[in-house]
């Protein structure tokens, strides 16, 4: 190598390299691609995502029976929790899907996930960082909504969600979008409310029917965990895990961030 | 846009408020820089070219969740370099090319001849050093000086604090001067 290039000191370095006339290669026009890709959605910022005033009007007299039950399980209760939509209903039916993991999207970073987010993903701080990290985005009539799913793998603290390699699954949805809806079944299931530190907090357990709207369509599942659902700002939280509802409220909350 | 060119806060501000024209432009004025980016971190042209106009579309979706208080230029790299990641820890295509100093065709520019052969050889070494460093170094060395990313822009698009983002840097360059430093 040149002793002039080896005699140099940092700084002069860094300024040799910043002169470097490097042949790059030519850049494509990109702006014609770009524009036609996003001209034919409807504008991001134009899209909203409202909780639809009848939709409220139910989760608060459904909240409102269950306050009154104390753990309660009722026939034909709608629970509209923005982008999850829990619907009781009288008897389970006699075939369910055998699918008990949900789909999840593509493998992405935890800080990938908060820009799709657009919000530091709420971690909760009793999990620690989250073994797996997903994300998507779904089509909607209000425009496209994102989806992340963290799972952390079994451990002594987390038992096994049973069919998965995981102990613990939270998905994270946006907005007020109906994206998902678990149908409870008042003779095999249970559903309770129940507020801590101000946050409305619903608790299933029993085998029920979990209805995903993903980018591929709706997707039904199976699902055997315990699920713990509640609202976070503009988010829908839902915890899947195999433990009790006390243990899974302590770990539902406070959340860390990404 | 005519007349004066735009600023960049008043450009992102009014894409984000539905602006396409704004948007456009904005593409227009950070396409290159993206695309170098992307190149700098997949080395493969169609990769880089995909990796860009992908972040564009996904910055375009994004728009509501920019901070209009912050600069675009950081958090649209930041972007795009994640999404040439993505592709090129999927692709593998990491090996085969290099960088290169462009060949020096202004006859203008062109100093007196025996400061030009002794440039141009320093430079064709250091380019050499550059291709023998780890992807990494060479991405952080990249972004600050070949690009010409201020530290805190190169931080930004490594996705890694200031401090980081230094010390990266300096572990980087010390690399490079270790490898200038070898026997020929």
């Amino acid at each position: 190598m040149s002793e002039r290039l080896r005699s140099m000191a940092d700084d002069d370095l860094g300024a040799a390299l910043s002169t470097l006339d490097i042949e790059w290669p030519s850049t494509p026009g990109i702006a014609p691609a770009v524009m036609a890709r996003v001209s034919t959605q409807e504008h991001p910022g134009l899209v909203r995502l409202p909780l639809s005033r009848p939709k409220r009007v139910i989760l608060i007299a459904a909240a409102t029976v269950l306050l009154l039950a104390g753990a309660a399980v009722a026939a034909k209760i709608i629970i509209d929790l923005g982008a999850v939509v829990l619907d009781v209903t009288p008897n389970r039916p006699g075939l369910l899907p055998t699918s008990s993991i949900a789909p999840t999207g593509e493998p992405v970073t935890l800080d990938e996930a908060a820009l799709l987010l657009g919000r530091d993903v709420p971690v909760p701080q009793r999990l620690g960082r989250p073994d797996r990290v997903w994300a998507d985005e779904v089509s909607t009539e209000v425009g496209d909504v994102a989806r992340v799913t963290l799972a952390w793998r079994s451990r002594p603290d987390l038992p096994e969600v049973s069919d998965t390699p995981y102990g613990a699954v939270l998905m994270v949805f946006e907005g007020d979008a109906n994206l998902a809806s678990k149908d409870v079944y008042e003779d095999t299931g249970v559903l309770q409310f129940e507020t801590v530190d101000g946050v409305d907090y619903y608790w299933t357990r029993g085998t029920h029917l979990l209805e995903l709207l993903t980018s591929e369509g709706v997707v039904s599942v199976r699902v055997d965990g315990n699920v713990l659902l509640w609202r976070d700002g503009q988010h829908t939280m839902r915890l899947e895990t195999a433990l009790t509802k006390s243990e899974a409220l302590r770990v539902a909350g406070p959340a860390g961030t990404s | 846009m005519e007349g004066r060119p735009l600023e960049e806060a008043e450009l992102a501000r009014r894409a984000r408020e539905g602006d396409d024209v704004a948007y456009e432009e904005l593409v227009k004025r950070y396409g290159q820089i993206a695309f170098r980016v992307a190149w700098l971190v997949t080395r493969d042209r169609a990769e880089a070219e995909d990796s860009a106009q992908e972040a564009f579309v996904k910055a375009y979706y994004a728009l509501p969740r920019f901070r209009p208080d912050s600069p675009f230029r950081p958090w649209l790299l930041k972007i795009v370099a994640n999404e040439a990641r993505n592709r090129a820890r999927s692709t593998r295509r990491r090996q085969g090319l290099a960088l290169r100093t462009a060949a020096v065709s202004d006859v203008d520019a062109v100093p007196p001849p025996e400061t030009a052969a002794l440039a141009q050889e320093d430079r064709e070494m250091l380019v050499a050093a550059l291709n023998r460093l780890p992807p990494p170094d060479r991405e952080v060395i990249g972004y600050r000086f070949l690009l010409g990313l201020s530290e805190s822009e190169t931080a930004d698009v490594l996705d890694v604090r200031l401090g980081t983002a230094k010390s990266r840097l300096s572990r980087a360059m010390a690399r490079l001067r270790a490898v200038i430093e070898e026997p020929a």
